[in-house]
């Protein structure tokens, strides 16, 4: 062994390469084996406790990463590469980030080295006589060690001041965390020292590789003649239980997400945005004429969720990252995703006592549930990928089967099954609009390239009558050839489905499903992205597939194929567009409609602070055109107020419900009339001059 | 406590129009349970978290068996659905016979509840006739109910007058829209109902003559519906906000509201 031929000539004459544990009695080595495997198993035991304690066994774990694996892990990995190793989300912050870019990074890289030493040491020097650790490659690993282990200390540095002086108030210091931090700050600085005691003990010629540690070998020169064989042991013997100490004990602290983080990205990585799994799939459970009762579509308890949401919520790490995006709670309204995750996350660990659901026990209040705006925002952001949306349609649901739900939401739903929308006009006033403008029926024009899903916004709400006014006159402009459902057409159910009211949403869906097919529709254009999720992802989630497009992506393509002039001059001022969550953050539609814009407004075009995928919710989202919930102020003030901050003098957007919204908004905008707010199809008509046709 | 509902099965107003040629388009309207009489089955459900039996009775035709599903997703133990070709024509004697018929072969109950009107008819008939037919006190127009073991104290609201009416059981008592604010029922909930819990059952069964039934025998019937063209127009005001105001004022005043 190295260490029992460790003569100084030796080591000072030969060209670069790795010594193994000079000055160290051999069994030393074996002992670390030992407490390794010791340090595993305390490891697997925290971990077990850790996840059963949200009520998940290590099985279900096992047989759901199984379940990844065998369908091709592609997807996960590139998910978790991006997220875990790439720190995609957790970067967004700069603190936060770059502390977790220190820690994660340096700790990753130390832990690499070691395995490479051990991997040479016991397996490829032992059996094959290779050794890899020499030259150049030494030399830079060395060095690359070094400034990990700088890092590391400067990350440990961070994250202690982040939890003792800046403590922001979601994240504690308890004794537990600090101790983890210290055992990492220790292990690096021992690791350094350890260096450096070698490098006077055995000093080698490419010690000013390893920098760190030679500068602290110069710091040390003059202790150097107390230095003795015991002092360098324990030194190691200290490295040693400090690294054990965090590989063995993080999972029992607030640093257990460095595992439950990534195992809960690789088993939610599967999912598009905003997109809700399914409770059970009606067609199927009604064709299988199984018996329904027990069959709920949401939770009235967290210990009922099965065990990956169960995983998902655990995983939370209280970081607040949702609630500083969420404009529900930046809109005063009583409800911070952080905070319901946490009671959540902290009733599934210990469960409050008292009988009946979540609401019942206080774990959280109904109008919490109520305020969300189904955005999104906060999803994006979570770097645990936890879906606080979907968990909140899962308590609607389960409100409205039970029949807990107030008049408003009960009125919206009863009017869904009687007037097929939620605004309660008759469903023959539908088409009565569209029908005097001469648009034709799909009975009328069977075969046509694109059916024009009109919603029930612009079908029925005098204001977003304009916007199929000015989409039609485009199409036909662009000579697209294109018909109508008419009186046939029909609520999708995305306001239903928001609602809570599930199975009401499938069987919706299957019989507008039923009713396409039967005009042998394939392509779809809509103008509402509402309507764009439920009839494009939706629908197919349920195994019904249709091509749809939203009126940007075809009108911004009519353009670009010149089948649409350009128009000439704009004189509206500064145009901003508003990203309807729905168009932009959850079906990735950011690109098309910022084109239309430009074509509008060329130069005058501005973006607004958070845009694309940072977009703020209008304030309708998540059904909550329908119903009030308590707040301090507006969501859609509160947007309008962002644009009116950049200067915009008019506010595109493209979907009816922001339209509406923003509208009304910058009617009631302090300090008199706001920005003129339109839908982008709206200023592309009148830019090129066109009547819209049905405009009131 | 032995409580029977009325629960009717209607057209949905709000869907219901005359086409060009001027006739009443019924058939295509979407149905449901009589808005007035789910308060009713809301409060009888309460009544059955305290125990009591909850029996639905209606008169429809086969549809009508779904709507009852729907009645039942309440909170209610089973329905009793009587139908058959005279429905069609059935005026509020006829609905009343066969309810009391229903009430007798079920019966006997403490307490029949039941919606003021109903949406399609608008008759308020049924309720006092069922009572008359039963010998049972019959109080209409309920905001509140308390049902005690002997009697019901049922609270009135007329004009702006409240009065209490303690009345005692059997009685049939009709709920206005006030009493209470009636679960939604989604629509998990009304598939969850097995069909089993429906009976239907024709004049027959009743014991009833069908002859009696036969639309000639029948003492009133619907001869004819017309649309009525209420006087309702709109102006639009324009120009400035002080201007519009002022112009409003002005046509109020001159309407003789201000
Ligand atoms: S979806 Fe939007 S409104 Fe709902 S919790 Fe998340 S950020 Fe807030
Ligand atoms: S839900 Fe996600 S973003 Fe929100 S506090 Fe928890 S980990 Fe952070």
């Amino acid at each position: 062994m190295a260490a029992s031929a460790g003569p100084r000539a030796l080591l000072a004459a030969s060209s670069p390469h790795y010594v193994y544990m000079p000055g160290l009695p051999g069994a030393f080595h074996w002992l670390i084996y030992v407490a390794l495997i010791v340090c595993l198993v305390v490891a697997a035991w925290l971990f077990n406790r850790r996840v059963r304690a949200a009520g998940v066994s290590p099985a279900e774990l096992a047989h759901g990463l199984r379940e990844i694996a065998s369908k091709g892990p592609g997807e996960a990995l590139a998910v978790v590469g991006a997220e875990v190793f790439g720190q995609r989300r957790v970067r967004r912050r700069p603190y936060a980030g770059l502390m977790h870019l220190l820690i994660f990074g340096s700790y990753g890289m130390l832990t690499l080295g070691t395995v490479l030493i051990a991997v040479q040491h016991d397996f490829t020097g032992r059996f094959f006589g290779v050794t890899f650790l020499n030259g150049n490659f030494y030399l830079v690993e060395k060095a690359l060690l070094d400034t990990a282990a700088l890092g590391l200390l400067a990350g440990v540095a961070m994250a202690a001041w982040r939890r003792l002086a800046i403590r922001p108030v979601t994240l504690g210091a308890r004794p537990t965390v600090v101790v983890a931090y210290a055992a990492l700050a220790v292990m690096a600085a021992t690791g350094l020292l350890l260096e450096a005691m070698r490098e006077l003990a055995y000093p080698v010629s490419w010690s000013h590789w390893t920098y760190a540690g030679h500068l602290v070998a110069l710091a040390i020169t003059p202790l150097v003649g107390r230095l003795n064989l015991g002092a360098y042991q324990a030194t190691w013997v200290v490295h040693v239980i400090a690294a054990f100490t965090f590989m063995g004990g993080a999972l029992a602290t607030a640093l257990d997400h460095v595992v439950l983080v990534p195992l809960n990205i690789a088993l939610q990585s599967s999912r598009a945005p905003g997109e809700l799994r399914l409770p059970f799939n009606l067609a199927e459970l009604l064709e299988s004429g199984g018996d329904l009762e027990g069959v709920s579509s949401g939770f009235a308890n967290p210990s009922e969720l099965d065990w990956k949401r169960r995983f998902m919520l655990a995983s939370c790490v209280n970081c607040g990252r949702c609630e500083e995006v969420c404009p529900a709670n930046a809109a005063g309204r009583p409800l911070s995703p952080r905070k319901l995750v946490q009671a959540l996350k902290g009733d599934l660990l210990s469960p409050s006592d008292g009988a009946g659901d979540l609401f019942a026990r206080g774990v959280l209040d109904t109008d919490t549930v109520w305020s969300c705006l189904s955005c999104g925002a906060c999803a994006r952001e979570c770097p645990a990928f936890i879906d606080q949306p979907e968990t909140i349609v899962e308590m609607r649901r389960h409100l409205v089967e039970e029949g807990n739900v107030d008049e408003a939401k009960a009125l919206v739903l009863a009017q869904l099954e009687r007037n097929q929308n939620p605004l309660g006009l008759p469903s023959y006033q539908r088409f009565a609009r569209l029908a005097e403008a001469g648009v034709p029926t799909i009975e009328e024009n069977p075969g046509a390239e694109y059916l024009y899903w009109v919603g029930c916004m612009s079908s029925y709400d005098q204001r977003a009558w304009g916007v199929a006014g000015a989409v039609i006159s485009l199409l036909r402009l662009a000579g697209v050839d294109f018909a109508v459902l008419g009186e046939s057409e029909r609520c999708l159910g995305e306001c239903q489905r928001k609602l809570g009211d599930e199975a009401g949403f499938q069987m919706r869906s299957m019989e507008i499903a039923e009713t396409l097919r039967s005009h042998g529709v394939t392509k779809i254009v809509t103008h509402c992205p509402h309507c764009l999720v439920t009839l494009g992802r939706d629908y197919r989630s349920l195994g019904m597939e249709f091509e749809v497009v939203h009126h940007s992506e075809l009108v911004q393509s009519l353009l670009a194929q010149g089948r649409l002039p350009t128009p000439k001059s704009w004189e509206g001022g500064k145009l901003t567009y508003h990203d309807p969550c729905n168009l932009g953050r959850l079906s990735g539609v950011f690109d098309a409609p910022r084109g239309l814009a430009a074509s509008v407004a060329g130069e005058s075009f501005v973006e607004l602070e958070r845009s694309r995928e940072k977009s703020f919710c209008c304030g309708a989202g998540g059904s909550n055109y329908f119903y009030k919930v308590p707040a301090q102020e507006s969501v859609s003030g509160l947007r309008l107020g962002q644009a009116q901050a950049a200067g915009a003098s008019t506010v595109a957007t493209a979907c009816p419900f922001c339209l509406s919204m923003l509208e009304d908004a910058a009617r009631t905008a302090p300090g008199g009339q706001g920005p003129r707010v339109a839908d982008l199809a709206e200023l592309l008509a009148e830019a090129l001059g066109l009547e819209a046709t049905a405009a009131p | 406590m032995r409580i029977l509902v009325l629960a009717k099965h209607v057209p949905d107003t709000t869907e219901i129009r005359f086409s060009p040629t001027g006739e009443l388009m019924v058939r295509q309207a979407p149905t449901k349970v009589n808005d007035y009489d789910r308060h009713a089955l809301e409060e009888a459900s309460r009544l059955r978290e305290s125990g009591a039996e909850v029996v639905i009775a209606s008169v429809g035709p086969p549809e009508a068996a779904k709507t009852m599903k729907e009645a039942l997703a309440y909170g209610a133990d089973r329905a009793v659905l009587a139908g058959g070709a005279w429905v069609a024509d059935a005026d509020p004697e006829a609905m009343a016979e066969v309810l009391a018929a229903i009430a007798r072969r079920q019966g006997p109950f403490d307490l029949v509840l039941a919606g003021d009107v109903s949406e399609d008819g608008y008759n308020a008939l049924v309720p006092g006739l069922l009572a008359a037919k039963l010998g049972t006190p019959y109080v209409r127009g309920a905001t509140a109910l308390g049902v005690g073991a002997a009697s019901v104290k049922v609270t009135r609201l007329i004009g702006d007058v409240e009065e209490e009416v303690e009345v005692a059981l059997p009685a049939v008592i009709s709920v206005t829209r006030l009493l209470n604010s009636p679960r939604v029922i989604s629509t998990m909930a009304v598939m969850k109902v097995p069909m089993s819990k429906v009976e239907t059952v024709d004049l027959g069964e009743l014991g009833l003559d069908p002859a009696a039934f036969a639309p000639g025998a029948l003492s009133t019937r619907l001869s004819a519906v017309r649309p009525v063209q209420s006087k309702r127009g709109n102006e639009m005001l324009r120009g400035e906000p002080a201007e519009i105001a002022a112009e409003l004022a002005a046509k109020l005043r001159g309407m003789g509201v201000l």
